[in-house]
């Protein structure tokens, strides 16, 4: 019989996997015979096409393969005896269990960590019965590059006026937070202050624990304050019903009554304060009574309530015509100045917002909880996949590494009729054991690392929110789950032993088959690419903070003026400006970084500068580079109009060079058409991510100061400070010293880079933790099973380094490769990470080697241990056994 | 009396297992199929009828006789038990009384 002339062997295979073992035999040999039958009178290739159509007509219900469990008896009896086995073989193998808990707990404490995230990100301001009616009024331009471009700030009529025009509107509030200072008795505390219509309390569920919020509609003299808040200036148990608390507002310390105490604005509410203020408060000062009934001071948050079940695309439609109606005195300007050109079209309009959308709209922060980009959401849940995928492969690599030893339970379990299905389930039900073993250390894990990750993802989550039985029910099913599926590749694998071959032959182990060198590559290139990420990413946030910034920062203090009177702040100036440890002092308006923005139109282009508004010896006091021209003169003939720009400014405007050129179109605080006197050098006043933007810097005393920035000598910081708050007591007693140090300001930007960071870092080191653990019990595995071939190499006279090293070639070679990888990755990833940034390092080789040396030196240390047990073996007693 | 219900296809499956008497397995069961009926039915569809067959307890089965061309494949051999002599020979006896209770039917009309 000719070797080729067979029935296609994959059909066979085929026919293998899904029919079922009872039928197999007698219909394989039917199509078999009929095979040879038709050779005789027919082609091969006509026997062989007829032996796969009828192949594919077996496949018939009747002689499939179940697929479900086919047992009639009570499987829970079979599930007793695995748990028990499971339980033992946990209990023996001591060292594999601790390295398999701690890496499938850390991987489920990843995974819960991500889940508690989550949970409370995607829960934002869903508590409120209303949350579905409540939008948030937002400004929308309806063309690019105009005066009007996305805007949360609101004009103080637009609440009224929405009220008035539509009827599904229900209510509406206004508010702008603001940080305030309080005072009670001799104590200073700062307050996140609402300034709030009452209509706060109707519209969203902050609970009143004591008092009445309705006092505040009559009295505007009444507030509300938070029970944390309460309890911290009061003390705790405290009746605070009508106790008085002083404010700052616009300079002055304003008394005001506790109406009521409400609960604490749970930590997945956008809205969030402290103390709630009437907002008759703020309308009341200068500032306020002006902005009453305009349409251009744009300052106020503003919510509406929807009537339910009301036409929300009726009400939108109809914003353009509302815009029209209301801002028909801007548009004419806009029409005559050329800025605008559609009399029928506005160029925005005041669209809602709805309110399940803030904390995820990026653009729009509230000054309350900042928003977060779902960006993030997909990165941190990557980086918990990361961590369960090394996890898992621990369980496997390891489990499979010491399968050889219960191979003969598998072949004892086979022989006596067990299913293949019955053993997967087995080995199934054994690392959903360990994977519950593992959730109880990884709630120790959780406890453990949760202060750390609440200050990297700027979090409030508490251990405590992990006993609330949903949340338990869900990490219960993880842990399950992550067993199961650490256990999916092992249950295949040794389900799959074949009862004779382990009988006769004598495996063992100490193989390191393509699968398992896979499984430690990715594990290891992983854990690389995540510390690769941490060196670049902490390189390019010590570039952007050591970069001269072109601004003397070292030794300045920014010392906050409160809306003090101007002349009791210049008479502290003076004063100051005598003593000895000071260099310079200069009132700013605001303090860097900078986004102060003006605007105005000349010849249809709009443009934008930042403005500093500062002291005339700014310039020179704090070290600012003039290129052309010239600064302030320290006393007149300079006049507000005199202004320096920068050299972006320069290029905005298209100026080549200084030749006493204007800004035409600029009208901003009683300055109209400034004149340029100098030019400064380019210097970062926001953070290097963005491009050094236009800027101007104008002496105008209509840009109120609000700060001092104090240039000191060099000389003991605290000591210039003690001295520097005893000159202010003497001058203002009963104000609050508040100041930071520049260079803090502009580190600050940096912040939330540097939580990336150290995300990054956090992750990476897990990871290659996991990694280590795992090549340390590889290793193991790996050494004991070629105890016997290590015996034979002494005994001809090979060292134990000789063979140690042997192994270790073996090893290393795989972690190469994987730094291989995840530096390529790595260099992908990051520079267009890098690209993000307008100033910017390049990745070196450096950061590679860096990676590599670090990877290394760490799995040096997971295998050093195979080296003394190397050294240990003893080839007369090795030998002998065998 | 228990009827059981049994198609056309399976009736002739029986009637040939029973005729074969205990040489009866797939591949032969299909020759003689083709012999008398001229069908070549599938050894899928056979064997499904086999199976329902086996089911409701009308025939037997067991299992040896290797040979060569089967890849040393043991044989599935089917045979007759009395509850299938019963089925058919009760098919037979309606069928023969109703045949002959057609008018212008009887067995000298039959056989020319």
């Amino acid at each position: 019989m000719k070797a080729d002339k067979r029935p296609p062997a994959w059909a066979d295979r085929f026919l293998e996997l899904l029919i079922s073992d009872d039928k197999l035999e007698m219909l394989q040999g039917d199509l078999h015979e009929l095979f040879r039958e038709r050779l005789t009178t027919h082609s091969l290739w006509y026997a062989r096409s007829m032996y796969l159509i009828d192949a594919l007509g077996l496949l018939r219900p009747f002689a499939l393969k179940s697929f479900i469990p086919s047992s009639v008896t009570n499987p829970m009896i079979m599930f007793e005896n695995y748990l028990k086995t499971g339980w033992r073989n946990i209990v023996r193998e001591k060292w594999f269990t601790v390295i398999n808990l701690i890496s499938l707990s850390l991987a489920i404490t990843g995974l819960s960590i991500i889940f508690l995230y989550l949970n409370s990100e995607l829960s934002f301001d869903k508590f409120h019965t209303n949350s579905e009616n409540i939008f948030r009024m937002v400004r929308q331009p309806l063309s690019e590059g105009q005066q009007f471009n996305e805007d949360i700030n609101m004009p103080e009529p637009l609440a009224k006026a929405l009220e008035n025009d539509f009827a599904s509107i229900e209510n509406t509030v206004r508010m702008y937070p603001d940080n305030q200072l309080l005072r009670n008795g001799q104590d200073f505390f700062r307050a996140e202050v609402l300034l709030s219509d009452p209509s706060l309390f109707d519209i969203f569920d902050f609970p009143l624990l004591a008092g009445d919020y309705t006092a505040l509609i009559k009295d505007p003299s009444q507030v509300i304050i938070s029970r944390e808040f309460a309890n911290r200036i009061f003390g705790n148990g405290v009746d605070v019903l009508n106790r008085t608390i002083e404010l700052r507002q616009a300079g002055d310390f304003k008394s005001f009554t506790v109406a009521g105490v409400a609960a604490d604005p749970p930590r997945n509410s956008t809205i969030q304060f402290d103390i709630v203020v009437p907002l008759q408060n703020l309308l009341q000062t200068d500032f306020g009574m002006e902005t009453i009934d305009s349409w251009n001071d744009a300052y106020l948050l503003t919510f509406i309530q929807l009537r339910a079940a009301c036409d929300q695309q009726g009400l939108l439609d109809q914003m353009p015509e509302f815009w029209m109606r209301h801002r028909a005195t801007a548009m004419e300007i806009m029409l005559e100045n050329g800025s605008w050109d559609d009399p029928a079209r506005p160029p925005a309009i005041y669209a809602p917002q709805p309110l399940r959308e803030l904390h995820s709209s990026v653009n729009f922060g509230t000054r309350m909880v900042p928003p977060v980009d779902p960006w993030k959401y997909w990165v941190l849940s990557a980086m918990a996949l990361f961590i369960l995928l090394l996890g898992c492969i621990n369980f496997t690599l390891l489990t499979i590494g010491k399968a050889t030893r219960r191979a003969a339970e598998i072949g004892v379990r086979k022989t006596f009729g067990a299913r293949r299905s019955q053993l997967a389930m087995q080995f199934w039900s054994e690392s959903a054991l360990t994977g519950l073993l593992a959730l109880s250390m990884a709630l120790l894990f959780l406890y453990i690392t949760l202060p750390r990750v609440n200050y990297l993802l700027q979090t409030d989550l508490e251990i405590h929110q992990v006993f609330a039985p949903e949340v338990l029910l869900v990490l219960l099913v993880i842990a399950a789950g992550t067993g199961i599926l650490a256990g999916i590749y092992p249950s295949i694998i040794l389900s799959g032993f074949d009862p004779v071959r382990i009988f006769r032959e004598r495996n063992s182990g100490g193989h390191s088959s393509f699968f398992s060198k896979s499984l430690i590559v990715i594990q290891f290139a992983v854990s690389a690419f995540f510390l690769f990420g941490a060196f670049v990413m902490n390189d390019q946030i010590n570039f952007m903070k050591q970069k001269d910034p072109g601004i003397s920062r070292d030794g300045v203090v920014v010392l906050s003026t409160q809306q003090l009177p101007d002349q009791d702040i210049r008479t502290f100036q003076k004063e100051l400006e005598q003593e000895s440890f000071v260099n310079a002092v200069s009132a700013i308006r605001f303090t860097l970084p900078i986004y102060a923005n003006a605007g105005w139109f000349y010849n249809e282009e709009y443009f934008r500068a930042n403005v500093l508004a500062a002291d005339r010896n700014f310039i020179e006091a704090f070290g600012l580079e003039l290129t052309a021209g010239r600064g302030f003169y320290a006393e007149e003939p300079d006049s507000v109009s005199a202004f320096v720009v920068n050299e972006a400014f320069m290029d905005m405007m298209g100026y080549e060079q200084l030749d006493g050129q204007t800004i035409p179109g600029y009208n901003r605080r009683g300055v109209q058409e400034p004149v340029i006197i100098g030019v400064v050098k380019n210097f970062h006043f926001q953070s290097l991510e963005n491009e050094i933007q236009p800027m101007i810097i104008t002496i105008n005393p209509n840009e109120p100061f609000s700060n001092l920035m104090i240039r000191m000598r060099a000389g003991e910081v605290s000591r210039n400070l003690d001295l520097t708050k005893d000159l202010w007591r003497d001058h203002f007693p009963e104000q609050a010293f508040e100041f930071s140090f520049l260079s803090d300001d502009l580190e600050a930007e940096y912040a939330g880079q540097e939580r990336w960071n150290s995300t990054f870092r956090f992750a990476g080191l897990i990871n290659i933790f996991i990694a280590c653990l795992g090549l340390f019990g590889f290793s193991t595995l790996f050494v004991t099973g070629r105890i016997r071939e290590i015996g034979i190499r002494k005994v001809m006279g090979a060292s134990s380094l000789r063979i140690f090293t042997r192994f270790c070639i073996q090893f290393f070679s795989l972690i190469i490769v994987a730094c291989l990888i995840a530096g390529m990755a790595g260099y992908l990833v990051l520079s267009r990470w890098l690209q993000e940034f307008a100033y910017n390092i390049s990745i070196s080789l450096t950061h590679f080697l860096l990676m590599t040396c670090v990877v290394f030196i760490l799995a040096a240390l997971a295998i050093a241990y195979q080296f003394i047990k190397t050294r240990e073996v003893n080839p007369a007693v090795i030998l002998r056994e065998g | 009396m228990k009827y059981t219900k049994m198609g056309e296809f399976e009736e002739l499956v029986l009637l040939v297992v029973g005729a074969l008497d205990g040489e009866a397995y797939g591949v032969s069961i299909r020759k003689m199929l083709k012999q008398h009926t001229g069908r070549n039915p599938s050894i899928g569809a056979l064997h499904s009828a086999l199976n329902r067959l086996e089911e409701k307890g009308l025939i037997d089965s067991d299992e040896y006789g290797a040979t060569a061309e089967r890849g040393g494949r043991r044989k599935r051999f089917f045979k007759i038990n009395p509850a299938g002599k019963n089925v058919l020979r009760r098919a037979f006896e309606l069928r023969s009384e109703l045949i002959y209770s057609i008018p212008g039917m009887n067995l000298t009309n039959l056989n020319s």
